[in-house]
């Protein structure tokens, strides 16, 4: 199956409300640093021994449980503040990010979503119904059915939802099987913080002078890429890992591509060299305007790509794969014997979209 | 050699990191730099920006809201 990602939407009459100024953190910039959030975790008692049958808990992108011979149940939570002022593509970019936790365990069979909105009372209805559209437009064209959901008063507007994912257990891949030796791809470039930062600054006087000496048609370019790169699913990426014997897997979002590519590191006990960053065509330039850590790997993602780790004579037919389903994908490293870190080369080749 | 001061107050991000790093490039090696703002954000980015590009935070206070940020300038 194919997946096209170039949706547009009208932009709605008489509302100025802007969705991203409600806001101080936008996307998963407001993700609680890893650190704290282990912090919270450990100190709430949630980590510890779940028993066998519980197969991923809240290390990993979904929590998976085996209910039954050849049965798991899969289930994440993902929501989190606007990242554009269009409802319906906010709505769109939250879908995108909900159900990738799912396929980044190469799950693709979704069975239920739930939404969760909240929203101040001086936002127009109209805003949260585009954002509850575009969330239930994209998981409905993922398969994903949104059959329910709560919504709530709250001083910042925030978007997102529950999946439910069903699978052999079997066939689930996991952020904590890389292996010595396995080659690392990333099927979309990064750099959407600087790329959605000009967005939102390109809107106010003191971020025009702030982008003064950016080309118009960089920024644009940039921005295009970035909303691009949110919206277009991870499913496919799923299905090709459902093909190929990938070792692991995980999506890159607020952690950021050194923060998930450790988390690999240290889940599977190896370490993990990034030789090469695909990044958005612009996003270089930008990030170093605002002073953002994209080229050392930094730089917090939102609804990114999939960060696989594959044995180097399977590679071919996983990108193979990819190719089929029309998934960009970028050689990122490779992962070697140790103890849980990520390195970014200082000399790392940095590849900006065409 | 004069202190120089900077107010990113209001401004939403990442404008009181790129103002930060503006100013900074507009300044001698040696040279102090307070920076005033507002919220635990941006408290804790303009201090990770300045230390991740060799600056010394020389001193960082909180009052309420409102934040102090001490750089010398690599």
């Amino acid at each position: 199956m194919i997946y096209e990602s170039k949706i547009r939407v009208k932009k709605l009459k008489n509302v100025n409300y802007r969705l991203t100024k409600a806001v101080q953190v936008h996307g998963c910039s407001c993700k609680l640093p890893q650190y704290q959030l282990g912090r919270l975790l450990d100190n709430a008692g949630l980590i510890g021994d779940f028993g066998e049958d519980v197969l991923a808990g809240p290390w990993e992108n979904s929590s998976v449980v085996k209910i039954a011979d050849g049965v798991a149940v899969l289930n994440t939570l993902d929501f989190f503040t606007p990242m554009v002022d269009e409802a319906e593509i906010q709505g769109r970019i939250a879908g995108s990010n909900v159900t990738s936790d799912i396929y980044a365990l190469a799950v693709t069979d979704i069975v239920s979503v739930l939404s969760i909105m909240g929203f101040p009372e001086d936002m127009p209805e109209e805003l949260a119904v585009g954002m509850l559209k575009g969330f239930g437009d994209f998981c409905r064209e993922m398969g994903a059915p949104v059959v329910g959901g709560h919504t709530i008063r709250n001083p910042w507007p925030i978007i997102g939802g529950a999946a439910t994912g069903i699978s052999d257990p079997e066939k689930i891949v996991y952020t904590r099987g890389a292996k010595a030796g396995d080659q690392l791809f990333l099927t979309k470039p990064l750099g959407i913080a600087p790329a959605m930062a000009a967005y939102r600054l390109r809107k106010e006087e003191e971020g025009k002078e702030l982008l003064k000496d950016i080309p118009e048609e960089l920024i644009e370019a940039a921005v295009n890429e970035a909303i691009d790169v949110m919206i277009t699913s991870n499913k496919p990426v799923a299905e090709a890992m459902q093909t190929v014997p990938v070792h692991a897997a995980t999506d890159v979002t607020g952690f950021g591509l050194t923060g998930h590519a450790g988390n690999m590191a240290m889940l599977s006990k190896v370490d993990i060299v990034i030789d090469q960053l695909a990044v958005i065509r612009g996003a270089p330039v930008l990030a170093d305007l605002f002073g953002y850590p994209l080229l050392t790997g930094e730089a917090k993602e939102t609804a990114g790509g999939m960060l696989i780790a594959v044995a180097k004579e399977d590679a071919d037919d996983l990108l193979d794969e990819l190719e089929k389903r029309r998934v960009r994908h970028f050689k990122l490293g490779y992962v070697i014997k140790g103890n849980g870190n990520v390195q970014v080369l200082k000399n790392a080749k940095i590849m900006e979209s065409e | 050699m004069t202190t120089e001061k900077l107010v990113v107050k209001g401004k939403m991000c990442p404008m009181p990191v790129a103002f930060t790093k503006r100013k900074l490039e507009s300044m001698a090696a040696g040279q102090l730099l307070e920076v005033v703002g507002e919220g635990e954000l941006e408290f804790d980015n303009i201090q990770r920006w300045a230390k991740n590009n060799g600056h010394d935070v020389v001193q960082a206070s909180k009052s309420g809201v409102e934040f102090r940020i001490l750089i010398r300038k690599h």
